[in-house]
């Protein structure tokens, strides 16, 4: 089945020409979109909320403002959905958790007011890891999300509901966010492009913080330019976040066909171990012939730094989670407990009832990381070895544009894969935490199949450098046209 | 890492964790102290000093500002009394 021709599977562009050329209402976008939640929903699980009513309303509002020849915004009609840790006013934004199952924030995120003041119409919030601790969506409080290219695989994670729904039809675009490759990862195995945006590009304001320094938010959509659009509403200087960096905006889709004639492409050995399937390994080779192809310039270095990724991130984003996470105590918002018999106790018990393992594992070794006898021996070490790290990418930048990677060792495993070990984990994170230790940009973008599910190739680039990053990753996905392959 | 450890950091992180929590978590630590043994090889040089952010520390000005409103934030709580928030 051809996808392309349903009104739910359109691009963000191919929406925004059918509105312009009023081939197509908003109103109908959107039931479409509605309808194919109602029919894939049960099989897929994409959404922890779905915003029906508020949907409808804003498709008829962009329609009479279509009639009345008003501007629309640059996603006018467009239908999306958010990450359910993203804020929401009035709508239950619940991070996946039980603690925060009642959760309604008092207002909204910065990026979603801006896709709202863009014309964005809200769908609903997808389903995540609880917090966004996990790499498959599987500890979410509420169900787990399928990958709609064959449900008994998982999408990844932890936005595996934003990628399952894009994948699935049942919104044009999603936000994802990504701590350790949370946007990437579920991107590569959903076969849909994935952006990480540098540190300090998008605003955190409403964003539930997970790891504060590593967090980042960013679109998941059908195609690069579409990422580039998307980019073009979020991206900005925001005072309510104090690490929003003050920069000159920058369209993103101006020159975007402009072409990798010339583009230093740095292709990391460390990148392609022993641990990535020989499919993987081989597809994202055959990338960089490609870009060679196309006039790029492609070659092999060194980012010796890599093997301290997996530990460094797991020490830095562990105690940021155990700082970050105190502030559950269940007594402003959250799970709140009635079995106790003093404060203590009404704090602990609200935390031990409202938190999942996953969290609550994090935040032990969090605690542990940074308790008086371990702060210098892991915390300190773990900072210092994430400043090598950033070193080592800024080395290689002073020779390439871009560096190119698998996004992930392997393309989606089976639902309920034991991902305790420290290879699975490895697999599953390893190629995509660095950019996050770094504060760089990074995009997953489809390149291959392998046995029908999709395999992503990872671009990193320069801090702020996402201009580069998305005209490489434009160049490649014209040139391969895998667009034609559609999910079902 | 021994279990009274293991209470000792749970008592730290205000949580109250199980038998069959506390034994996954040992698990899980001792795992993580293992792979993290691999930063020994690194030995910190002050000297070098480079940062993953171009973020400076920002002060606003000390002006009274738009805040929120108080029935919307006191929504959210378990219980209140008046406009605060009640513990119990």
């Amino acid at each position: 089945m051809v996808l392309k021709l349903k009104i739910y599977n359109l691009s963000i562009h191919e929406i925004k020409n059918k509105l312009e050329n009023r081939e197509v209402k908003a109103i109908e976008i959107v039931e479409a979109n509605l309808n194919r939640i109602n029919s894939v929903e049960n099989k897929v699980n994409s959404y922890i909320t779905i915003t029906e009513d508020i949907a409808i309303e804003k498709a008829k509002d962009i329609d009479k403002k279509i009639n009345n020849n008003e501007s629309i915004g640059v996603l006018g009609g467009v239908p999306m959905a958010i990450k359910d840790n993203i804020c929401t006013e009035g709508i239950l934004t619940s991070c996946g958790s039980k603690m925060l199952e009642n959760f309604t924030p008092p207002y909204n995120a910065m990026v979603y007011e801006k896709l709202l003041s863009e014309g964005g119409i809200m769908l609903g919030k997808t389903n995540m890891d609880e917090f966004a601790m996990g790499s498959s969506t599987e500890t979410s409080f509420y169900k787990h999300t399928k990958n709609p290219w064959d449900i008994n695989k998982i999408p990844g994670g932890s936005s595996g509901g934003s990628a399952a729904a894009v994948a699935a039809g049942e919104a044009a675009f999603t936000l994802g966010s990504d701590t350790g490759g949370s946007i990437r990862q579920p991107a590569s195995f959903c076969g849909l492009v994935g952006l990480k945006t540098t540190y300090g590009l998008v605003s955190r304001y409403g964003l539930i913080a997970m790891a504060s320094s590593l967090d980042s938010i960013g679109p998941i959509t059908r195609n690069v330019k579409d990422a580039a659009l998307v980019l073009n509403a979020i991206a900005g200087y925001d005072s309510s976040d104090g690490t929003s960096i003050n920069k000159d905006k920058v369209d993103y889709l101006n020159g975007i066909n402009d072409g990798v004639k010339g583009l230093k492409v740095a292709i990391p050995k460390e990148y392609f171990d022993e641990d990535v399937s020989d499919t993987v390994k081989k597809s994202v080779l055959k990338t960089a012939e490609v870009f060679k192809d196309l006039g790029a310039v492609c070659k092999e270095v060194s980012l010796s730094s890599t093997k301290y990724v997996m530990a460094t991130y797991g020490i830095i984003s562990e105690a940021e989670i155990s700082l970050n996470f105190a502030r559950f105590d269940g007594i402003r918002y959250g799970h709140r407990s009635f079995n106790y018999k003093d404060i203590e106790s009404f704090v602990k018990s609200s935390r031990s009832e409202g938190f999942g393992s996953e969290v609550k594992k994090r935040i032990m070794k969090g605690t542990y990381w940074l308790s008086k006898d371990n702060y210098e021996k892991y915390y300190k070490k773990a900072d210092y070895t994430r400043k090598l790290i950033k070193a080592d990418f800024n080395n290689v930048f002073s020779n390439y544009d871009i560096i190119l990677t698998p996004t992930v060792a392997t393309t989606a495993l089976e639902i309920g894969t034991n991902q305790e070990s420290t290879t699975t984990k490895k697999k599953l994170d390893g190629y995509v935490a660095a950019a996050n230790l770094a504060g760089i940009p990074a995009l997953s973008v489809p390149c291959d199949f392998d046995k029908g599910l999709p395999i992503g190739m990872q671009l990193i680039g320069r801090a702020f450098d996402e201009k580069t990053l998305l005209r490489a990753a434009r160049a490649f996905e014209k040139a391969i046209n895998l667009n034609n392959i559609l999910s079902t | 890492m021994n279990m009274n450890y293991i209470d000792y950091i749970a008592d730290l992180a205000k949580l109250q964790l199980n038998e069959i929590d506390k034994e996954s978590i040992q698990k899980y630590i001792d795992e993580s102290l293992r792979n993290v043994q691999i930063l020994n090889e690194i030995d910190i040089d002050n000297n070098i000093m480079t940062y993953t952010s171009e973020n400076k520390a920002i002060l606003r000005d000390d002006k009274i500002k738009k805040s929120f409103n108080t029935e919307k934030l006191l929504k959210n709580a378990g219980n209140r009394e008046s406009n605060y928030f009640k513990i119990g």
